[in-house]
């Protein structure tokens, strides 16, 4: 059965072949119909690996672990190719999110700091550069939570381009968030300065 | 017409119901929300302190960022009651250091605000990176 098994599932999906055999090792197939082996089966649509929503629900200990421990981002296929989720650990949320670089400006003028966040259309202020500074964090911060709230509104406006730097606000460790705003950019980082790295 | 550097909270609280504005959340802020036929959202926040004035920097990066208006359009709603006509011009924001900069030279450096302001914005950058390579860090 397990031969059985390999073969099915080298000929769907090489690529998780293994996913298969542990799952199919389990199974008796001759006594599944079709309508219980689709939604067994995986689908070869992305390069990504990809799982069948009954498989990962019953698995999901095991999705988990491949995209966390494994780092082996994944995807879950439900009603057969028509939604897909992708599942993956935060470390590679993060490197995803990497280049999404907030480029946070400042003036200060008549005894006040103003930062300004471009790519969120974010200004605050404060007396002092931390005062400044804990304000945007708050702003940002009060900006995401309303912008996740509302996602299904702002996906559909020219908000959506702030999609991803909201994710970096959001998958930020909330005593880390203000780093975000005084990272410099990739290329003036040291090579042995870790301080502005993203949390992760 | 005249038009100041800057405009009081509540001022800029009336232009955004005098320009149609919805207030959609009240946090450390009151979020004001306009959406535009372009589907652009405009976003503008208000501090509680209504009678505070925020300085003219800062308050040219709100028009530009947010309401996306001139200083003119800006006192010209409030004047006049009629909302904005769009899509409307913006104005450029005259920045100083990048906020990374800053952190360093505040931070790392010591130095004083107004030592800041009397750098250029490279010899900011020079700075920091000089300090970063010094191994100091």
């Amino acid at each position: 059965m397990v031969l059985v098994a390999s073969r099915i599932a080298f000929h769907v999906a090489p690529t998780h072949a293994v996913v298969l055999c542990d799952r199919f090792a389990q199974t008796n197939l001759t006594n599944l119909t079709n309508t219980d082996i689709l939604p067994l089966m995986e689908t070869d649509a992305f390069l990504l690996p990809t799982k069948a929503f009954n498989l990962a629900k019953t698995g999901l200990s095991d999705v988990m672990t491949e995209a966390v421990r494994n780092h082996h981002p994944m995807v879950i296929d439900r009603n057969r190719g028509k939604e897909h989720a992708v599942v993956m650990g935060k470390a590679e949320m993060f490197e995803l999110l990497r280049n999404f670089h907030f480029t946070t400006q400042t003036i200060h003028e008549n005894g006040e700091w103003t930062l300004i966040v471009p790519e969120l259309d974010l200004v605050a202020g404060g007396s002092s550069f931390e005062e400044a500074l804990g304000d945007l964090t708050t702003l940002a911060t009060e900006y995401a939570a309303i912008y996740l709230e509302r996602l299904d509104f702002y996906r559909q406006t020219k908000r959506r381009a702030h999609f991803a730097w909201v994710m970096r606000v959001a998958m930020t460790e909330a005593e880390r968030r203000h780093e975000l705003f005084v990272e410099p950019p990739a290329d003036r980082i040291p090579a042995t300065e870790g301080r502005h790295v993203l949390a992760g | 017409m005249m038009t100041p550097d800057a405009a009081s909270w509540g001022e800029i609280e009336e232009f955004c119901n005098i320009d149609g504005w919805t207030p959609t959340r009240t946090t450390s802020h009151v979020f004001y929300e306009k959406v535009l036929d372009d589907r652009d959202v405009l976003q503008c926040h208000i501090s509680h302190a209504r009678d505070n004035v925020p300085s003219p920097g800062r308050f040219g990066a709100v028009l530009r960022y947010q309401p996306k208006v001139t200083r003119a359009q800006f006192w010209e709603c409030v004047r006049s009651g009629q909302p904005v006509k769009r899509p409307a011009p913006v104005e450029e924001v005259v920045v100083q250091h990048a906020a990374w900069v800053v952190r360093v030279l505040k931070q790392d450096l010591h130095l004083s605000d107004e030592e800041i302001a009397a750098l250029s914005e490279g010899e900011a950058v020079r700075r920091a990176q000089e300090f970063w390579a010094s191994g100091s860090s």
